[in-house]
């Protein structure tokens, strides 16, 4: 069966979605044949979600028209897009533990049997039949928490059949797999089209999109700027379409003395199977960049510095010695740690910003356990003040800010430590342009000073436009290496996706 | 004013206007003799709820805080007994007091038993332990008098104060001043409101939580001391649902339930509320049973109006920042 010739199941034209006067979606066109696995990509904020957030119904469109087998739906909701027969399968699964695999199939669309009671017998037999059709590997009466992930996908994917879905959306859906476990899933991908159902992919992985995707279009800033057929995919043509023609920001660069007295090293770090042998040596006034693809174990990197994890193998040395499991300890060394998700690990939503700023510098505020009172307001002001945090009330919580302004206080309060070495996950996600331009320059302040700044981050126009050096990560170790001189955009993506380049020096 | 001190402020009115309403409309709330009563009353649930509230401050729960006092009172009360000298008798209670305290930091940190069920447990132990140790004649319990006059002697009282209310307050203001003015009292709050962040920050969530632990197991062995002096004996019904009396002090008060907000002053106004309502209503004629409803009913409201409190502020903080 040929997919250029299939009839088209979903179609969008002109989706224009507007968030607070910003336009994200500028008259997107979109269309996913049956039989299909169509693959969507983009870098991060062109769009993708949105997009996809409006074919599921969670945003509303602000204008433009979509057809399913050529008939105009009208989605507002989760549940008219669920009526016009799309299901979508989320990065975290939805599925609930402690049920069985029948009973989240059927749960919240149950087949009553008499009396209008639900008829688990027959939900049983149904979801029996539908393993059997589609020749899963999975038992319907297992407790999901037993299941692996791959089979964990697997049930949410038969919830999707369940309801007769004519197009399953796959929103990264290999993140939290191991190798083999996407193999299964790539099999049962295949296995799905060959029945006729359309896929619409979403994918940061080059490899993944070769493999399966019979169609491929790119976003960019709001807009779908390509659609490859099969054989037009090909590394380099993706990503000049990803990456567009940005031009790279050296206005402002210098760089900085290499304090050689202030080193971290890294030998051979293994952590799970997420690190296989990771090496590096940072060096004080160095802002080290790390790339690679979500879930490439760059968080577990940091973390494993910082102490919030456990390396299984391999060590970390900061001036020669040791590095502790503790953060505690690990702090009062002068390290400091920007989590990836501040609003779970960043900072303390009830606590106020003057509370929030102590919380990193007890050490220093309170040195005997009591709280120097004077000390606390005068840091919190002095952070106020310096990272710009707005409102500047001091007994503000912090859960009350705007994202920006979150974030300013999660990066502020260490800082205001002058911390030997800062590590950043994502420092500038959910931040709007004025922020981090400001962020970047308290990164750049701070290694002008003489520490070490490790920022891990998607955003390739950020790693190549504050980095000195970038690392990439690909399949658990470093694979290139690129200096600031001659790195670009399409360079680290293309290292990401284990592809070796002109401009990096392979590692 | 933040939110915080409209809360406490909140609370202290409520404490005023109660007392006020009972003042009027009855002839001896006001009276000498019944002022020292209540606050004898509020500062027996008060200094269990003031352990309680560091509890739940660090986003716990302790529900054998009335065992703990009723197993700390049995042994204050054989020591006492036995001739020791009163520091001696307080201290065996405090100390008892701290060991089950840690035991349920260890039920709760390295078992991994929830809270809420860890210290249920536990609570039956406690008091089923106090039991061993009351006093019996031919197995039959009895209220045997502890004939120890160096230790009844803190029952006493300066003026109309009774000892344990003075105490009830210094411990209440010292454990203020930690809250709010030490690293300890800080973690608290930051593991209460969020755990994952305070560990990211470097909060030793394990030995906060412990800390909190013990505390409330010492006021629970003080407290209890403070009663066996003044009823002259350690009974069986000693501590007997008094988490609940404390868990109550600490949500009218404004600490809230899921951690991370609240303090002693605040546990220390719902204590003295909560002693008003029953002496006030005894004072109507109303019996003890219809005051247990009352007092759910009230704990029902306060909570009601503590939800709809946050919902208030947290508009107008928004509408503010907008």
């Amino acid at each position: 069966m040929s997919a250029e010739t299939n009839p088209v199941l979903l179609e969008c034209k002109g989706i224009v979605k507007q968030f607070n006067g910003i336009q994200v979606l500028k008259n997107v066109d979109l269309d996913v044949r049956r039989g299909e696995v169509h693959a969507l990509m983009g870098e991060n904020g062109a769009g993708k979600s949105t997009i996809i957030k409006i074919i599921t119904g969670v945003y509303t469109r602000d204008a433009g028209e979509i057809y399913m087998d050529g008939e105009m739906v009208n989605i507002q909701t989760r549940q008219d897009s669920r009526d016009a027969g799309i299901s979508v399968i989320y990065q975290e699964l939805s599925l609930l533990p402690a049920l069985t695999v029948t009973e989240n199939i059927y749960l919240g669309q149950e087949i009553k049997g008499k009396l209008g009671l639900p008829d688990w017998k027959r939900m049983r037999k149904e979801t029996q039949a539908l393993i059997e059709h589609y020749g899963f590997d999975i038992n319907p009466d297992a407790v999901v928490e037993t299941l692996g992930m791959a089979k964990r996908q697997m049930v949410e994917i038969l919830k999707a059949l369940a309801v007769k879905a004519k197009l399953i959306i796959m929103d990264e859906p290999t993140a939290s797999l191991a190798a083999s476990e996407s193999e299964k899933l790539f099999e049962t991908i295949n296995n799905l089209k060959s029945r006729g159902a359309a896929i619409l992919y979403i994918s940061h992985r080059l490899e993944e999109v070769y493999r399966l995707a019979d169609r491929l279009t790119v976003m960019r800033d709001g807009k779908n700027v390509g659609v490859l057929e099969k054989d037009e995919i090909e590394a380099r043509r993706v990503i000049e379409l990803m990456i567009g023609h940005k031009l790279k920001n050296e206005d402002d660069y210098f760089r900085r003395p290499i304090h050689e007295e202030n080193i971290l090293e890294v030998k051979d770090l293994r952590y799970k199977n997420m690190l296989k042998g990771i090496s590096f040596t940072a060096r004080g006034g160095e802002i080290l960049g790390i790339g690679g693809l979500v879930g490439s174990g760059r968080t577990e990197l940091i973390s494993c510095i910082y102490g919030a994890m456990k390396q299984d193998s391999g060590t970390i040395t900061y001036n020669g010695k040791p590095t502790s499991h503790k953060i505690l300890a690990n702090m009062k060394k002068g390290f400091g740690l920007v989590p990836e998700d501040r609003r779970r690990e960043g900072f303390i939503p009830l606590l106020s910003i003057q509370q929030n700023f102590a919380l990193a510098s007890y050490d220093k505020i309170a040195p005997t356990g009591i709280v120097n009172s004077r000390k606390e307001v005068e840091l919190a002001e002095r952070g106020i003040k310096d990272y710009d945090v707005r409102p500047p009330m001091r007994n503000l919580p912090v859960g009350n800010l705007s994202g920006g302004n979150q974030q300013k206080v999660v990066l502020g309060r260490w800082l205001a430590r002058h911390p030997n070495v800062l590590l950043l996950d994502e420092p500038t996600a959910g931040v709007d342009v004025g922020v981090k331009a400001d962020l970047y320059q308290y990164m750049r302040d701070l290694a002008q000073e003489g520490h070490i700044v490790i920022m891990v981050s998607s955003d390739l126009a950020e790693l190549t436009y504050i980095s000195d050096r970038i690392l990439v990560i690909h399949n658990g170790v470093f694979f290139e290496e690129f200096m600031h001189e001659n790195v670009t955009q399409e360079a680290v993506l293309l290292a990401s996706s284990g592809v070796h380049t002109e401009e990096g020096r392979p590692l | 004013m933040n939110s915080k001190r409209i809360r406490i402020l909140i609370s202290f009115l409520l404490v005023v206007i109660l007392a006020l309403f009972f003042g009027f409309t009855t002839e001896s709330f006001f009276s000498a003799s019944n002022l020292s009563q209540l606050l004898r009353d509020a500062a027996y649930v008060g200094t269990i709820a003031l352990g309680m509230c560091c509890v739940i401050i660090s986003g716990n729960i302790d529900l054998s805080a009335g065992g703990m006092a009723c197993f700390a009172g049995c042994i204050c009360a054989r020591l006492a007994l036995a001739g020791m000298p009163a520091i001696v008798c307080i201290l065996g209670a405090m100390a008892i007091g701290a060991i089950m305290g840690f035991i349920n930091s260890l039920l709760v940190n390295r078992l991994h038993i929830a809270p809420f069920v860890a210290t249920l447990a536990a609570g039956f132990v406690y008091s089923g332990l106090g039991l061993i140790f009351t006093f019996r004649e031919n197995g039959r319990i009895v209220n045997k008098p502890v004939m120890n006059p160096g230790f009844t002697s803190i029952a006493g009282k300066v003026g109309i104060i009774y000892y344990c209310v003075i105490v009830w307050i210094i411990l209440t203001l010292i454990i203020y001043f930690v809250q709010l003015r030490t690293r300890f009292g800080m973690h608290t709050y930051a593991l209460g409101s969020h755990e994952t962040s305070a560990k990211m920050s470097g909060v030793k969530a394990i030995r906060v939580k412990t800390i909190n632990y013990v505390i409330c197991g010492v006021m629970c062995g003080i407290a209890a001391a403070f009663t066996v002096a003044y009823n002259n004996t350690a009974t069986a019904s000693l501590g007997n649902a008094m988490e609940f009396q404390a868990i109550a002090a600490c949500v009218v008060g404004g600490v809230v339930m899921s951690g991370g907000s609240g303090n002693a002053i605040g546990a220390l106004l719902g204590s003295l509320f909560m002693a008003m309502l029953s002496n006030g209503m005894l004072k109507y004629g109303i019996n003890v049973d219809w005051q247990k409803m009352f007092q759910g009913a009230l704990i029902i409201v306060a909570t009601a109006g503590d939800a709809q409190f946050a919902r208030i502020m947290n508009a107008r903080m928004r509408a503010r920042n907008s």
